[in-house]
């Protein structure tokens, strides 16, 4: 089934083929969904015109814990596998979840403000959030300074790894402690909260990121390939 | 400040931090494009 991640030449291949439609149904879904949340969806009768920062928040931080979650699986199959490709799609899925991770920290302070008064709170679900970004932040760092790569692959191999224990940590988090974030409005296993003139804008922009995301890892995975290949020559021309 | 300056605030720090990230990454593709094609030739 993970075929793929013996060849990447077949990745190139295939990114560059599909690239452009994923950038383009990015494109027209985030379009499509500003509109539906900015202009048609209605203000809540209780945080009034500042509900419509959930459209970006909440998409925002499922991608952060997505992709953290993706960045786990896959650093565990490289590290029992010891498979480079997989280390280096791990890798590419870094900057998309840290700037995402960033997103979500960044609108919910802005979303904080007039609606607890405050731009931070030491709230579990914000730290667990806080953590989840320096997660990332450190993974990051960890694979671009440390030398020999080798080693600084494993190291994030592993920190990606025991790191996701914060994912069930955000997600509970409102349950678990008593704090001042909303407890979870769609993902539970209850009906939803959200009204579906609420849920439509929310799930078009959660896909519309999604596609612009998934776009730009793949840019970023090229990036990671045109590297290596890029120093393969070099070496193969000196010796 | 009003409750949409709130919103326009928290949808343009969204969108600085994604074009921050395209535009990083489309600079590195092209800088990686030209030295691919400067090696190989």
């Amino acid at each position: 089934m993970l075929d793929f991640l013996r060849t990447p030449s077949k990745i190139m291949v295939w990114s560059e083929i599909w690239q452009t439609r994923i950038l383009l149904a990015g494109i027209i879904l985030t379009s499509i969904g500003l509109w539906l949340s900015l202009v048609t969806s209605p203000a809540d009768y209780v945080q009034g015109e500042t509900v419509r920062i959930m459209y970006i928040h909440v998409p925002a931080s499922w991608g952060a814990m997505m992709t953290y979650f993706a960045m786990a699986i896959m650093s565990l199959y490289a590290f029992i596998k010891q498979n480079p490709l997989a280390h280096t799609i791990t890798r590419s899925m870094a900057p998309v979840g840290f700037v995402l991770s960033l997103i979500s920290l960044s609108t919910g302070a802005i979303w904080g403000k007039p609606t607890w008064g405050d731009w931070w709170v030491w709230d579990a679900r914000l730290t667990s959030m806080l953590i989840l970004c320096l997660l990332y932040a450190s993974y990051i760092v960890t694979t671009t300074f440390i030398k020999p790569e080798q080693q600084a692959l494993k190291i994030a191999s592993l920190l990606a790894i025991i790191g996701s224990i914060n994912l069930p940590i955000i997600k509970w988090s409102v349950t678990w402690w008593h704090t001042l974030h909303q407890p979870a409005s769609i993902m539970r296993l209850a009906k939803p909260a959200l009204h579906w003139q609420m849920m439509t804008p929310l799930f078009v922009m959660a896909f519309g990121l999604a596609f612009l995301c998934f776009y730009l890892f793949l840019r970023i995975l090229q990036n990671h390939l045109r590297e290596q290949k890029l120093i393969a020559t070099i070496i193969r021309l000196s010796s | 400040m009003t409750q949409l300056t709130y919103v326009y605030l928290a949808y343009s720090v969204a969108g600085v931090g994604l074009l921050s990230l395209s535009i990083w990454v489309i600079t590195k593709s092209r800088s990686l494009i030209k030295r691919l094609k400067a090696i190989d030739q």
